[in-house]
């Protein structure tokens, strides 16, 4: 679809101008503009949003997430969402090239929207994406400590139900009344819960042996 | 003494403050009484919540969404069922549009009385904070007569509202309004002219209009400043181009605009309940569901703090591969650094609270 007022006009015409690319309009119910424009890389950022700044839009937020659902997949994106009157627009930026899904750095447009400081660094911390020139790098949420992406890192249900934390404790009660539960191998890998990798491999058990049910009943009758 | 008054020092404010509502962590740079540095440190509510939404499907996160917060959590369901109704192209029918906008209005009074009564508890005036309190339990009443709760309304479903308001509880709405009417006028003349209150938030906190854009603010503290936003006008949807309301703005950029623009709100909220409930149509209350198409989509409305944002990517299931939200406190906040910026510190909660700060929709 095409934009259809003047407004919508003056962003297409202006990303156009910058990206080389052309936006794609949809419409809610009301007619209020939605503007999508996908950039080829992260080349392009620096010059959409400098257009996009030069015709008084305002950053709504941005969006990082991953383009397809499942663990392996690794292709991300950021969806930098502005707004101009009854007009969203919304600039998507893959961040993965062919055969390589590790993401780029992107710019930082704090320059063009200082609101986007904020939206840099939670967009880096929680999904590891680093930012060129950002004014102040410093974690929003999570503390220092916290590896960056790490919201996204897999952890197996089973090492938060073995209660790292409890057998830990359990370990240095055990160690106190001079017990030592440990196993052979002096660890679990247990000692750095905040530690990545976690060895979770779990000691074989002994699979418990049962009197087998009888089809009929015993001669004793009990 | 003297000279060590002289000399700055770092002050550590919160997590845990009485005059703080959520926890907030502001290290604060103080020269004798004044700052001159705030840094704020942020996360202690984060709850991983947008990641939890794609663990969910369609319906279940409407459920999670109105859970994001309290105060305002009408707006966060309507702004998601929003974003799928514009991503799949469903047309809400017009009774459910109203009825829409009437529980965010009803919330909308509710959530700016907390706040301006808030302000009275900081500065030490009890005797309003518990007037204003007491004149928003009319609000609390309908909410819970309503809907049967205080504040989670669960009244949005995709495509529609999942409970009608009918004419007896219309005329219950109608009676409360003009109980609240009675007393706004007298509330409205006090944060306007009593000298304690002007003396306390008068000239304190100032953002001039230039910061609010800069900073991209939006609601009451950017209409404060005199930045006439507001999404209801700019982008309006559900059943709002066709009442009648007026974007509230004031100059001063202070504490006491916030608040002055969040009472007179409170009279227009007033007025588009009653003009819903003088024009309420029939009809149904939901839209035919289709299947909800692989996509993306974006929604925006005005929260009771100001622009409430949307988008959602889907595939082909019934579970969003992303969920986003971007809620106006998330920019309001950033901005506290310039409201801040040479003011007593005796006035720092003051200020904060005057944005209205929503932390735990801001953290998720």
């Amino acid at each position: 679809m095409t934009p259809t007022n003047k407004s919508n006009e003056i962003v297409h015409d202006a990303l156009l101008q910058a990206t080389e690319l052309a936006t794609q309009w949809t419409f809610d119910v009301k007619q209020n503009a939605f503007g999508w424009l996908r950039l080829n890389n992260t080349e392009s950022l620096r010059p959409a949003a400098k257009a996009l700044a030069e015709n008084g839009a305002r950053l709504c937020t941005m969006t990082a997430y991953v383009e397809e659902r499942g663990e392996n997949s690794n292709k991300k994106a950021i969806a930098y969402h502005f707004a101009l009157a009854n007009t969203v627009v919304t600039v998507t930026v893959p961040l993965y090239t062919a055969g390589c899904d590790t993401p780029v750095a992107v710019p930082s447009i704090t320059s063009w929207f200082r609101n986007a400081d904020w939206n840099e660094r939670e967009f880096h911390e929680m999904f590891g994406i680093d930012i060129v020139d950002h004014p102040n790098p410093k974690r929003l949420f999570l503390d220092e400590r916290l590896d960056a992406g790490i919201m996204s890192s897999l952890i197996p249900f089973s090492a938060m139900v073995h209660g790292a934390a409890t057998r830990n404790l359990w370990e240095q009660v055990m160690a106190a009344k001079g017990v030592d539960i440990t196993g052979s191998d002096g660890s679990y890998g247990l000692e750095n819960p905040h530690g990545a990798p976690t060895d979770i491999s779990t000691p074989p058990i002994e699979e418990p042996t049962f009197t087998p049910v009888s089809a009929t009943a015993p001669e004793n009758g009990n | 003494m003297s000279e060590a008054l002289g000399k700055e020092f770092t002050l550590p404010l919160g997590p845990m403050h009485v005059a703080l509502e959520e926890p907030m962590y502001f290290k604060v740079t103080v020269e004798g009484e004044r700052v001159r540095h705030v840094e704020i440190t942020s996360g202690h509510v984060h709850r991983g919540m947008e990641a939890l939404a794609t663990k969910r499907n369609l319906f279940q996160n409407i459920v999670l969404t109105e859970r994001v917060c309290s105060l305002c959590s009408n707006s966060h369901p309507l702004t998601y069922c929003m974003a799928i109704e514009n991503l799949a192209g469903i047309e809400v029918p017009r009774r459910a549009q109203y009825l829409r906008v009437l529980a965010d209005e009803i919330k909308r009074v509710a959530s700016h009385l907390f706040n301006v009564a808030i302000l009275a508890h900081i500065i030490g005036y009890k005797s309003l904070f518990m007037h204003v309190m007491e004149v928003r339990e009319i609000m609390q009443d309908v909410k819970e007569t309503v809907y049967g709760n205080r504040m989670d309304l669960a009244a949005n479903t995709l495509g529609g509202v999942k409970n009608d308001v009918d004419a007896q509880l219309f005329g219950y709405i109608t009676r409360s309004l003009q109980r609240l009417e009675g007393h706004m006028q007298e509330i409205i003349d006090i944060y306007a002219s009593n000298p304690m209150l002007c003396s306390r938030t008068v000239g304190v906190g100032v953002l001039p209009k230039d910061e609010a854009i800069r900073y991209g603010l939006v609601g009451p503290v950017a209409r404060g400043s005199g930045l006439a936003v507001d999404v209801r006008r700019d982008a309006p949807y559900g059943i709002y181009p066709e009442l009648s309301f007026n974007v509230i703005t004031e100059t001063g950029g202070d504490v006491h605009s916030r608040a002055m623009v969040r009472l007179r709100e409170v009279n227009e909220s007033i007025s588009l309940i009653r003009q819903i409930a003088a024009n309420l149509p029939e009809g149904k209350l939901t839209a035919p569901l289709p299947v909800i198409p692989a996509g993306q989509g974006c929604a925006r409305t005005e929260a009771p703090r100001g622009e409430l944002f949307y988008f959602i990517r889907t595939d082909e299931s019934d579970i969003p591969t992303r969920l986003k939200w971007r809620v106006p406190s998330y920019m309001n906040w950033d901005a506290l650094e310039v409201m801040m910026k040479d003011c007593a510190v005796a006035d720092v909660s003051l200020i904060v609270n005057s944005i209205d700060p929503c932390v735990s929709c801001t953290e998720r």
